[in-house]
């Protein structure tokens, strides 16, 4: 062996399974288009080393939330998988029908929502609600005045859109965010523009989906790029 | 995030709770039989209360871009909702007072104020029909889906606590405890104010997950909290002061208690436990207490309280990273620190 010095690995940074609350506080995220980088923010809670109450308490409570949320997604799983488990697909052409009709299914939501922004609506009055002067209204405006939207997807998937936009929002001010899915480890949405088509009288929204776009729902808002105030929602569904 | 609560949160509880009480006030019939019945739904209403939950729901609807209009009359529905509950509650707990004056069963004797209870349950769904004209179809039957399911975790909840109490389960974890308050109290008290004041401010368009997580661990911060309270309250404190020991509630302390004590201890606080509320002597509660300071029990509660609370405001920045400041907002951050701190 002479003089050669022996290798020798770092110690490792861990040596005891982690069990502490901290690594699940990853596992969120944003609900609005932004995801969740707040966990690598200096604010945002650091794994604990000292344990006490506190942290087990903390521990535990995400613990129980996470087995409670997880039991739920299994038993909505269970619910959407009924429809498609009464049969295996055993050949192509079999899932290729299957994957047509899904897809007209999917379709169908997203016209009814276009179509629902083509609808004048009056939100009358009913007996028991209370008269609209005790509020102001954020925009000022006596009567709701909603804007036809065209929708334009570019994309290899089948895509299922919804758009929800707030009456009397200005369509020359209009930015949609970024799309993000609930796992955050999914890339944003992010080509995205809304065009006011000032001699059709609407707004077209185009959205382009990238090949590499993992299947799933992604959602964001739509806002005033002025005041920043939130003017509507935009969700996209991209199928597998 | 400021440490302490500024004036917003009680500002907003007033100003959402006012406006909540007055369209409340208009489902409430002012026709016979009064003195059996109407006269018994408004009583708690009219006692005051925080109005946290339909503060929750309308701050909620606002923040996701709906109108305050848009949400009143689901908030009125959980409000009506919550007080149905509370003379359930009181009834089932064998509790004497309520908002700093003699419950409801109390006054009016058990069947009477039952069946205004059940008379509150089925209104609360008026409200909620009548946003059909306001929100639509798809957003109305949407929320009342999210209220059957409020109402199911909530009875699976309080069906938990009463069980434990019913057959004297003394074997409860701290485990056991989160999930029974997951469901008895935050489903009611903050999860579902919040998802359905998500649900019409966005159309139903996110996912509701995320809300299920913040709406867990401020509504865990605010029941440990309230079981404090009851420990420690004042004259301030609108209930019976070691009324959950008296009632032989399974909170977090008195599980601690129980988990430290020796056996000798356990067994007699088990043997005292297991005795209905009116077979307890005031010295057996007070042992129970001074046994819940031996072992430091609301010194434990409370840093369980503060360690949710921190992770509700972790949980809500991730919701409202992307959103526009505004009252609303801050108001739901502020609600964190305001459930801890409150007396």
């Amino acid at each position: 062996m002479g003089d050669r010095k022996r290798l020798h690995r770092d110690d490792p940074a861990r040596i005891a399974p982690v069990r502490n609350f901290s690594k699940l506080y990853s596992r969120s995220s944003s609900v609005n288009g932004a995801h969740a980088t707040k966990a690598a923010q200096p604010d945002a809670p650091r794994r604990t080393t000292g344990g006490g109450p506190l942290a087990e308490g903390v521990e535990l409570a995400y613990n129980v939330i996470e087995k409670y949320i997880a039991e739920g997604r299994q038993t909505a799983e269970g619910f959407s998988n009924q429809p498609y488990a009464t049969r295996a697909p055993n050949d192509n052409l079999q899932v290729l029908v299957e994957r047509v009709l899904r897809f007209q299914a999917e379709m169908l939501p997203l016209w009814i929502e276009t179509l629902a922004t083509l609808v004048k609506v009056d939100p009358a009055q009913n007996g028991h609600a209370p008269s609209s002067d005790l509020w102001p209204r954020s925009n000022g405006a006596p009567k709701a005045e909603t804007m036809a939207v065209t929708i334009e997807v570019v994309s290899l998937r089948p895509v299922q859109v919804s758009v929800e936009l707030r009456p009397n929002s200005e369509p020359q001010s209009l930015v949609a965010l970024g799309l993000s899915a609930v796992d955050s480890e999914k890339p944003i949405l992010k080509d995205i523009s809304l065009v006011p088509d000032e001699i059709a009288g609407r707004i077209k929204l185009r959205l382009r989906i990238p090949e590499s776009q993992p299947p799933g729902t992604y959602s964001g808002v739509i806002v005033n790029r002025e005041n920043g105030e939130t003017r509507g929602t935009l969700s996209v569904r991209i199928a597998d | 995030m400021s440490g302490t609560t500024s004036s917003l949160v009680p500002a907003i509880l007033r100003e959402y709770g006012d406006l909540t009480r007055a369209t409340l006030a208009t489902y409430l019939p002012s026709r016979e039989p009064r003195r059996y019945l109407y006269d018994l739904l408004s009583d708690y209403p009219q006692r005051g209360g925080k109005m946290m939950r339909p503060s929750m729901c309308i701050a909620a609807a606002r923040l996701f871009g709906a109108q305050l209009e848009d949400a009143i009359n689901t908030a009125v529905a959980i409000e009506l909702l919550h007080n149905a509950l509370l003379i359930h509650d009181d009834i089932e707990d064998g509790s004497e007072k309520r908002r700093g004056r003699p419950t409801l069963h109390l006054l009016h004797g058990i069947p009477l104020a039952l069946n205004a209870g059940d008379t509150l349950t089925l209104m609360s769904f008026r409200p909620l029909l009548d946003n059909r004209v306001r929100i639509g179809e798809r957003l109305t039957l949407r929320i009342i889906e999210e209220t059957e399911r409020m109402a199911r975790e909530c009875a699976e909840g309080q069906a938990m606590e009463l069980g434990w109490r019913r057959y004297n389960t003394t074997e409860i974890g701290d485990a056991d405890y989160l999930e029974m308050v997951l469901k008895k109290t935050c489903w009611l008290s903050t999860i579902y104010p919040i998802r359905v004041g998500a649900l019409i401010g966005s159309r139903d368009s996110i996912d509701l997950s995320p809300l299920l997580r913040y709406g867990f661990f401020l509504g865990a911060a605010f029941q440990i909290q309230d079981d404090l309270l009851n420990l420690v309250g004042d004259d301030s404190y609108g209930k019976e002061v070691n009324g959950d020991i008296w009632e032989g509630k399974r909170t977090l302390m008195l599980i601690h208690a129980n988990r430290r004590s020796t056996a000798k201890e356990r067994a007699r606080l088990s043997e005292i436990l297991c005795r209905p509320r009116e077979g307890r002597t005031l010295p057996e509660v007070r042992w129970i207490r001074k046994l819940m300071d031996k072992y430091g029990c609301t010194e434990y509660g409370r840093k369980i309280a503060h360690g949710l609370a921190g992770a509700a405001l972790h949980e809500y920045s991730l919701i409202s990273a992307g959103l526009p400041d505004s009252r609303d907002k801050t108001f739901l951050e502020q609600m964190v620190t305001w459930v801890i701190e409150r007396n």
